[in-house]
């Protein structure tokens, strides 16, 4: 029951702030102007945003050209390959941080977008991969037969037949991967260590120390941060159920 | 097909295309894999066996990180909470999902609401969920005192702040995280179950625990396997919920592998032990995956 009852968000945060009537408006621009840590909300938000969509555009980019390949593939190419990114979804991320810090101070892409956009990219790929193959399987094969006796080679025929009708495949997979970076702690508190590079997830850490006397701002902190992800969620949940049902099937 | 002027060895071309499209199709994904999960895997062994202070390269010194971690307490702490923290998360999140799931498999009213609403956490930011949750458990002003003071249980738990109920927390708030995911791919295995199963279990007068029991659970055990072994994975990656809640503390009490790698590494500079310990994790979530996989693969051949 407790469970339940926490679980709409804005009900959450709109409790305690209940009480007194003129809560809105003052807290939500006090924690949107508010300097957190080294940098005000609204900076962290548009690091995020930018972080997102440059690791989205690799990832998706890599993991549904995988699925495809991995669709088309022969059975024992397929299925070495999907070993391989089962795999890679099995390795705790602890592993990697400390290299991957490594790497990219070697070259010099710590506190930068396209740094940590690569990181996510990579992790994100197996799962996009492994559930991009399943909407891939799912074209019929004779609408290739189809593209290929109307001259499209291989390529065009993926970009023009196959794309198309596979759009909610990449909703899905774009979701899951928004929500993993919108989310994402460990690799970004090590990569970006100066406040105004810093994403959301991590900014907000110092959100604690810093609203403690004002806690209208507080909350309307935390709505801002996830009221974005959750109206998309709420907008497109049937993509993001079926993604993870056709995820885990396999 | 005439203007792109058909020859012989245009016709050839595909027969061979199949072979390498795929090959070309897969490969980007491969180097981004190889470039930023197999090789800082293979780095982190390297960087285990020397000492390195994060600038310059790494001094080789053979196994003594590794000697120095079997006697040291904190690791031997960590592996302690990592592993109650594990069992603690996989086991309330695979059975709280597993009966949310079989309370709205078979599409009643309001089925489709319960999902998305108990699918919400997964979607709030990790670092969200941490400061709302550990802003809950705040022995003055939080919302679980004031809930167990209104029931008599008293509203002067400083949950956080003792480390002997610390990690109880932060199991509950990861739990709370999770269990819309297990949910939600548990409900997809239960729906692919036909309904004239239950229809006849409910004729011969099987109640709805045995049903659970004897019908649903032995369908979806291949599925509850792999949401175990994910969920196994999830409670070691846990990093972000733990840092949010209680950096690790109070003393080294949450302090799951992961962030003991943090602190080791990035607090203390003491990046070639810190490796040490991140391959040390690796290995017992290894170790872990293949234990839960043998264990449902015995008990799917046992229902067979």
């Amino acid at each position: 029951m407790l469970l339940l009852s926490l679980h709409p968000t804005n009900d959450i945060y709109a409790h305690p702030l209940g009480l007194d009537g003129r809560w809105q408006l003052s807290n939500y621009t006090a924690a949107w102007r508010g300097v957190v840590g080294g940098a005000p909300l609204s900076t962290y938000i548009v690091n995020s945003l930018l972080v997102a969509l440059c690791s989205l555009a690799i990832g998706v980019t890599c993991g549904s050209l995988a699925g495809y390949g991995l669709a088309r593939a022969t059975r024992g190419l397929s299925n070495v390959v999907s070993r391989i990114m089962v795999l890679a979804l099995s390795v705790p991320l602890v592993v990697a941080l400390i290299p991957t810090f490594e790497l990219l101070g070697r070259y010099r892409l710590l506190n930068s977008v396209l740094g940590v956009s690569l990181v996510y990219a990579a992790f994100m790929t197996p799962t996009i991969a492994l559930i991009m193959r399943s909407v891939f399987a799912a074209v019929p094969r004779e609408l290739l037969e189809a593209a290929k006796i109307d001259g499209y080679g291989e390529f065009a025929a993926l970009l023009r037949v196959v794309l198309p009708i596979s759009k909610g495949g990449f909703i899905s997979v774009s979701l899951l991967g928004l929500i993993f970076v919108w989310s994402e702690v460990q690799f970004a508190v090590v990569l970006l260590t100066r406040p105004q590079n810093r994403t959301l997830s991590v900014g907000l850490l110092s959100f604690q120390g810093q609203f403690v006397s004002d806690q209208g701002a507080f909350f309307a902190g935390l709505v801002i941060a996830t009221f974005p992800i959750v109206l998309l969620f709420l907008f497109f949940q049937r993509y993001v159920t079926s993604g993870i049902t056709l995820g885990a099937i396999k | 097909m005439a203007a792109h002027g058909v020859t012989p060895a245009t016709l050839q071309r595909p027969r061979r295309r199949p072979r390498t499209f795929p090959l070309v199709m897969i490969a980007p994904a491969m180097l981004l894999l190889a470039l930023f999960i197999a090789y800082p895997i293979a780095e982190s062994v390297h960087i285990s066996l020397g000492s390195w202070d994060g600038i310059g390269s790494v001094a080789y010194r053979g196994l003594a990180n590794y000697r120095r971690l079997v006697h040291d307490s904190l690791v031997r702490q960590s592996v302690v909470t990592s592993l109650t923290f594990f069992l603690g998360t996989v086991v309330f999140t695979v059975a709280i999902g597993c009966l949310l799931a079989n309370a709205i498999s078979r599409e009643i009213p309001g089925a489709r609401i319960f999902k998305v609403v108990w699918f919400l956490p997964v979607i709030i930011p990790v670092s969200v969920a941490g400061i709302f949750w550990s802003n809950a458990f705040q022995p003055t002003t939080g919302v679980v005192n004031s809930v167990l003071g209104s029931v008599g249980l008293g509203d002067g738990h400083a949950w956080l702040a003792s480390s002997s109920t610390a990690p109880y927390a932060t199991i509950f708030v990861a739990v709370w995280t999770q269990t819309g995911y297990a949910m939600l791919i548990l409900l997809g295995a239960m729906d692919t179950i036909p309904p004239e199963v239950h229809e006849a279990a409910t004729l011969d007068g099987v109640g709805a625990a045995g049903r659970l029991f004897r019908i649903t659970l032995p369908n979806i055990l291949p599925m509850l396997g792999t949401i175990t072994t994910l969920m196994s994975v999830f409670s070691f990656n846990a990093f972000g919920v733990i840092y949010a809640m209680t950096r690790g503390g109070p003393g080294n009490s949450t302090s799951i592998l992961p962030v003991l790698v943090y602190k080791q590494s990035f607090l203390d500079q003491d990046y070639g032990y810190g490796s040490a310990t991140a391959v040390v994790t690796t290995l017992i979530v290894g170790a872990i995956g293949i234990l839960v996989l043998q264990v449902f693969r015995q008990r799917s051949l046992d229902a067979r």
